[in-house]
């Protein structure tokens, strides 16, 4: 228990530090930044991990900038000066890189599920294929370092920035892959490379630029009072009928709010199916729809 | 004349200001007090507050939420002086010169009470300009975001409190909203202090609208918010407050945990990408069909740029190009493979086959077994285009020529009761009965084929070598609802009309009307064909027609006589002066010489009557006529013997209604209504009773366009084809509401197909109707003397009779210049005489006959000039057409000063100008163009065809496009018949030559005299 030696100190209060989003219970939304945290707590370090999160939650951590397979990140504890703090992790050579990328180019599904900000779950697998490791399997596959005087590893500092960095996962799937050292760009190239036929020559750039209407626009004589172009052909329907009912809400899938137990999504329902029977009664008579009791 | 604009800030997101100007009056200058904002110009045209809420409420009541508050614009100006609206924005000192305006700022939610209401263009002497359109159609296009449920919550800035709703836009909406945007004119927003970003501005509208009648949607159904939300305890609860727009506990700020909350709403919401960012190229899907070797259908993957829909590249070759950014045709697309997987990822979503087909490393395509392309194509589509992906489909899908039709073979059946004289079996209560089968594009399935088909239950059905959609189970219930409503195989011949018209009011089926025999052929083929009139049956000219029709005119008799001989009621509305009365003249004399037109009534205003009954004189003198008119009229006893003694009888509005009585007891073969606007108001008097009379044929003349003009159109067609339009109630909610409120143009087709075949309209800038008219067409329009006036009249020719007797030489002459003046102004109006002061329309058959000749060029929006000679008579005409029609009159005399004169001639050529230009006809001098004019009035005559034609041609000039109809107005039974007359036929009179101008009466004998300006003929008093 050798943290009891030092003796217990509050770290300075941060303001505008990387927060996580999470206030209480688990860090990290998905199965792979759950995955990569539990990597770490299966290497024994779930009770040290865990000093880490308070850090995270309060916004300790200043900076973090994850390049090439390293983070690095400042983290303000009890000291006036934040601790520097970098993790690495082992990163592929280009052989074990060729295979990795042969293997998710295989099915266009996989990047297209990691484009949309999904890992499947088979991605240990087909990394596997190649001979290699996407999570950390032991303290061997993990370099890291904090200039603070905790000689326990992980120490609060680190630990704290693993949870970042896990939610840092969460939003972008592409990063685990970073941290292998291949970025998300030339990850992308060298899958768009797979994928075409060989012998392709690249296409040299042309330039078509077209002024969106979203420019502002200046005053002018012309259609200053009248409409500057025709609106003859510009049909309006008020009360037509949605092609498909429901879509938006089914394609948006239920919501991560609640009140009570009903899911937000369910609430707001109703409105897909009140506020268009009430355009249809605004307009085809009856102005005040009777209250209901 | 009263301008009305709108404008709308983002930063007062929930409102919309309305201001205005006035022609006329101008702001009193403000004594003693400094304007507010010192660094403005003043608008001396501006309406004030209390002058806009006058206004407004003249034509719809303001709602109470209204607020007095005032805009700072930059409005055109030169010179440091604002310009009006309706003055030319020309040249290059134009600037745009800050002023405050006063506004009315009203709430978007009421605008649903407000905007729509502005449909007409123009209400009475207020003219709503297009920024006003533009907000009408912008609202009505975010209402339709509402109705097609494109719409979710989102927040005004990074908070839960701040909930909101907005739309959604899938590509094609997308498309609509920039047009929106790229003609919203300036003054929208041309507010000083405003970034004019006019997409940005569009959107916000769109979605405060959005969110406000939402929120009032949500005021009416309580119930809807969840009990729990009230309590306000946690973010989501927070947000349904906000939405529902309701203020509970929580509301006040946002509480603990609402930052995470707002973020993980934000991702959620994520995935519908509303950034609204404009992409150049989208992902598409095309389902193509079985080739001829194999017999799957297949969706292909391909890019389409969003600029050029056309231009498509397919995802086959997109996968061998390996650079992030390839350009194609001058089109640039980056990351395109990226965008591929990642919209192809969201579509698999939508339909999981496409997730499947992502198991391959370049996936180009999918093959899909064959129950799968009814659920792509009737359920995934809709939602992958409001994903933003683009379908491309094969022109069969939605090609409503393929869809399922119910054809009805009509054939006659029996009729109700005996059929009128002239009139065949068709007609409109005949009861028809029917075979059916169903057609899909040009094949053709009997009952029992149409049964097998049914059975297999396939959505699809290949058929005559092609695809086409098919809902089996739908059609079946279609099918069934249908020979419920006509069971026994039978139809009415109205109700076959109809169906044959909209297509059929059942869901999912549309009806489609074969003749069965040569009789419905000849019946239904001009009806529901496309060039109806050009395969109508042609009439021969009547013998005793004295005249020509042009070409179209014919067109117009041989229709009138189609119709009727159905027992259809027919709705003539050409334009004024293509010569609706010659049309009906002749329809009237075939059907007398034909021997089925005996008992005919013809309803007209007053103010007609005299022009009825010379024209009918002129093109059929064979023609007997009765005018059921003033206090000798025909009672109980003698109207019978009048009808059967008479060819026709001409009566006016106000006595139908006076004598409904007696009029609805007789029985009539022909009802025709001029003016037929006169019953545009169905509650009417006048309209009861004329749609009490019972007639077996109907006509309806009209120089308006009825067909824009709704309560008129139901109430014209109501009295010409009862029933065939559904109640008024009914017509209202299912056409008037949705089309001049809303825009809407779906409801409006619907109707127009409808009303068709009964309306027959042809305006002057037909380009075949140009052909047939001359440039400039002359008219002689007839009114009658008040009895006012002819009592004057009698007093002024006797004077003049007793005082020449003895006279001589200059004397004389003078005498008698002076009582034809005098004689002019009483044929004018009694008090252009008697200056009285009081001009009113009722005292003056001219005036009568004027102004419902203006109420139609007005309707048209045509522009008019008007000459007189007398200018205070013009004065106080000008004051009586503004308060008659609120129409702005310029009048220009030979006191008009030289500037004057010019900014008037300037204003009269903008098209937004006032609309009428009243010229005294000595003062309007050469070099001025009033070529927007296609209407010429000569009030009074001068009888010189040199003087008339120079006024006229300011109208009638090279660069005119229009034709121009010339309207000489004249008092029948007067000197002005008179004098016309013998001009025309050039008629020398003993001992003296009949020339141009007035020299000539001069030297007429005290005989002769007597002969050319008494009184004559039959007069209509005052009613």
């Amino acid at each position: 228990m050798g943290y009891y030696y030092f003796p217990k100190s509050s770290p300075r209060a941060v303001k505008d530090g990387i927060k996580v989003k999470s206030k209480r219970g688990d860090i990290g939304e998905q199965w792979w930044s759950k995955r990569f945290l539990d990597a770490l707590n299966r290497m024994g370090m779930d009770n040290r991990l865990a000093r880490g999160r308070t850090y995270a939650r309060k916004g300790q951590v200043t900076s973090l900038v994850i390049k090439k397979g390293v983070v690095h990140a400042s983290v303000q504890g009890s000291r006036p000066r934040p601790y520097q703090v970098s993790i690495a992790l082992n990163t592929w050579d280009d052989k074990e890189w060729k295979k990795v990328i042969s293997e998710i180019a295989d099915q266009a599904l996989h990047a297209a599920s990691l484009l949309s900000g999904e890992i499947p779950h088979e991605i240990e697998e087909i990394v596997e294929k190649a001979g290699v490791h996407l999570f950390p399997g032991s303290t061997k596959d993990l370099k890291t370092d904090c200039n603070c005087p905790d000689y326990a590893n992980p120490c609060k500092h680190i630990a704290a920035v693993y949870y970042i960095l896990a939610e840092r996962f969460d939003a972008d799937p592409f990063l685990i892959f970073a941290m292998r050292g291949k970025e998300k760009e030339e990850f992308l190239e060298e899958l768009r490379i797979e994928r075409g036929s060989p012998g392709d020559e690249p296409v040299p750039d042309l330039q078509s630029v077209d002024t969106p209407v979203t420019e502002p626009s200046p005053l002018t004589a012309a259609g200053f009072y009248d409409l500057k172009v025709s609106l003859d052909d510009f049909n309006v329907h008020p009360t037509a009928e949605p092609e498909v009912t429901g879509a938006l809400l089914r394609r948006l899938g239920p919501s991560p709010l609640f009140v009570g137990k009903k899911n937000f999504s369910e609430l707001i329902a109703p409105v897909y199916e009140f506020a268009p029977l009430y355009v249809r009664r605004m307009i085809h008579g009856d102005e005040n729809p009777p209250s209901g009791k | 004349m009263q301008y009305l604009h709108a404008c709308y800030h983002p930063d007062t997101p929930d409102h919309l200001f309305i201001f205005g100007e006035d022609t006329e009056h101008q702001s009193p200058k403000k004594r003693g007090r400094r304007p507010k904002n010192p660094s403005t110009t003043p608008h001396t045209h501006a309406l004030s507050h209390d002058r806009l809420i006058e206004t407004i409420n003249r034509y719809h009541p303001l709602p109470d939420c209204i607020e007095k508050r005032s805009v700072i614009l930059r409005l055109p100006g030169r010179g440091g002086k604002i310009l009006m609206s309706d003055e030319p924005l020309t040249g290059e000192d134009i600037i745009f010169i800050p002023t405050e305006i006063p506004a009315l700022s009203i709430q978007l939610s009421h605008l649903t009470h407000l905007l729509p209401a502005t449909d007409t263009e123009q209400y009475d002497g207020i003219r709503f300009r297009e920024s006003i359109t533009f907000f009408r159609y912008t609202f009505g296009f975010a209402l339709e975001c509402i109705s097609r449920q494109l719409f979710i919550p989102s927040f005004k800035d990074e908070q839960i409190s701040s909930g909101q709703w907005e739309a959604v836009y899938p590509p094609e909406e997308q498309a609509r909203r920039e047009q929106l945007s790229r003609a919203m004119p300036g003054i929208c927003y041309s507010f000083q202090d405003m970034n004019r970003n006019p997409d940005q501005i569009v959107k916000t509208f769109i979605n405060s609208c959005i969110t406000a009648v939402i929120r009032e949607a949500c005021r009416n159904h309580p119930l809807a918010l969840h009990g729990r939300a009230r309590s306000g305890s946690n973010p989501a609860a927070r947000l349904l407050m906000a939405l529902w727009g309701e203020t509970g506990p929580g509301s006040a700020g946002d509480g603990s945990g609402t930052d995470e909350a707002y973020r993980s709403l934000k991702k959620w919401l994520s995935v519908l990408d509303q950034e609204g960012k404009t992409r150049p190229f989208f992902t598409g899907i095309r389902l193509l069909e079985p080739s001829e070797t194999d017999t799957e259908f297949r969706l292909e993957y391909l890019i389409q740029a969003s600029d050029d829909p056309s231009l498509v590249i397919p995802a086959e070759e997109i996968w061998k190009k390996k650079t992030k950014t390839i350009t194609y045709l001058h089109h640039r697309f980056e990351n395109p493979q990226e965008q591929i997987l990642t919209d192809l990822y969201k579509a698999g979503q939508i339909f999981p086959p496409i997730l499947e087909s992502l198991k391959r490393r370049a996936p180009a395509e999918k093959i899909l077994e064959s129950g799968m392309v009814h659920q792509f194509l009737a359920d995934a589509v809709p939602v992958l285009k409001q994903a933003g992906i683009s379908v491309l489909l094969p022109s069969w899908w939605k090609d409503s020529s393929k869809n399922p039709r119910i054809r009805l073979s009509l054939k006659s059946g029996k009729r109700r009761g005996k059929s009128p004289k002239g009139m065949g079996f068709f007609t409109r209560d005949a009861l028809l009965s029917f075979d059916w089968e169903i057609s899909i594009g040009d094949v053709t399935l009997s009952p029992d084929e149409f049964e097998k088909l049914v059975d297999i239950k396939m959505p699809l059905i290949h058929i005559g070598g092609k695809w086409a959609a098919f809902n089996p189970v739908e059609l079946k219930h279609a099918l069934a609802t249908f020979h419920r409503q006509y069971p026994e195989g039978r139809i009415s011949v109205m109700e076959a009309l109809r169906l044959g018209l909209s297509g059929g009011e059942t869901k999912g089926l549309t009806v489609e009307i074969a003749p069965g025999d040569e009789k419905a052929r000849e019946f239904f083929a001009p009806l529901l064909g496309s060039d109806g009139q050009g395969v109508m049956k042609r009439e021969a000219i009547p013998a005793g027609f004295k005249g020509t029709l042009r070409p179209y005119q014919e067109t117009g008799y041989n229709w009138l006589s189609f119709m009727t001989g159905y027992g259809l009621g027919a709705c003539l509305a050409d334009d004024m002066g293509l010569g609706k009365t010659i049309q009906l003249i002749a329809y009237l004399l075939s059907g007398k010489e034909n021997g089925y037109l005996h008992r005919n009534l013809l309803i007209c205003p007053m103010s007609l009557i005299g022009n009825w009954q010379r024209e009918l004189t002129r093109f059929a003198p064979g023609l007997s006529i009765y005018i059921h008119h003033g206090t000798a009229r025909a009672g109980d006893e003698t109207f019978e013997e009048a009808i059967r003694a008479h060819d026709l009888v001409l009566s006016t509005y106000q006595v139908i209604s006076r004598d409904l009585d007696l009029m609805s007891r007789h029985s009539w073969d022909l009802i025709v209504l001029d003016e037929a606007q006169n019953i545009k108001n169905s509650s009417t008097r006048q309209a009861k009773a004329v749609r009490a009379l019972s007639g077996d044929r109907k006509i309806a003349l009209t120089g308006t366009p009825v067909e824009n003009r709704l309560s008129e159109l139901w109430s014209i067609m109501e009295f010409l084809n009862a029933g065939y339009l559904g109640g008024e109630k009914a017509f209202e909610q299912a056409y008037s509401i949705p089309i001049e409120k809303y825009h809407d143009t779906e409801a409006s087709e619907r109707l127009q197909s409808l009303v068709r075949p009964f309306i027959l309209r042809r305006v002057k800038t037909d380009r075949s109707i140009i052909a047939d008219l001359p440039e400039k067409n002359v008219m002689k329009r007839y009114c009658t003397l008040t009895s006012e006036q002819a009592t004057l009249y009698q007093a002024v020719v006797e004077g003049m009779l007793s005082e020449v007797k003895d006279a001589e030489g200059i004397a004389r002459r003078g005498m008698i210049l002076s009582a034809l003046l005098r004689l002019k102004q009483i044929c004018n109006h009694p008090d252009a005489f008697l200056d009285d002061g009081k001009l009113t329309q009722d005292r003056s058959g001219k005036i009568g006959l004027l102004f419902s000749l203006l109420e139609d060029v007005l309707a048209a929006g045509d522009a008019a000039i008007l000459f007189t000679q007398f200018p205070t008579f013009g004065e106080r005409l000008v004051g009586l057409i503004k308060k008659t029609f609120h129409e702005e009159v310029l009048f220009l005399h030979g006191k008009t000063p030289r500037a004057a004169r010019d900014e008037m001639v300037q204003r009269f050529a903008h098209s937004a100008g006032p609309r009428l230009f009243l010229l005294s006809l000595k003062a309007g001098g050469v070099g001025l163009n009033l070529t927007r004019a296609s209407h010429v009035f000569h009030i009074d005559r001068w009888w010189n065809p040199a003087v008339e034609d120079q006024a006229t041609d300011r109208a009638y000039r090279i660069g005119q496009e229009k034709n121009v109809a010339v309207h000489l107005l004249i008092s029948a039974g007067t000197l002005e018949e008179r004098i016309d007359l013998m001009i025309e036929e050039k008629r020398a009179l003993a001992g003296s030559v009949i020339g141009t101008g007035e020299d000539w009466i001069t030297s007429l004998s005290t005989d002769e005299l007597r002969d050319v300006f008494s009184l004559r003929g039959e007069l209509i008093g005052g009613a």
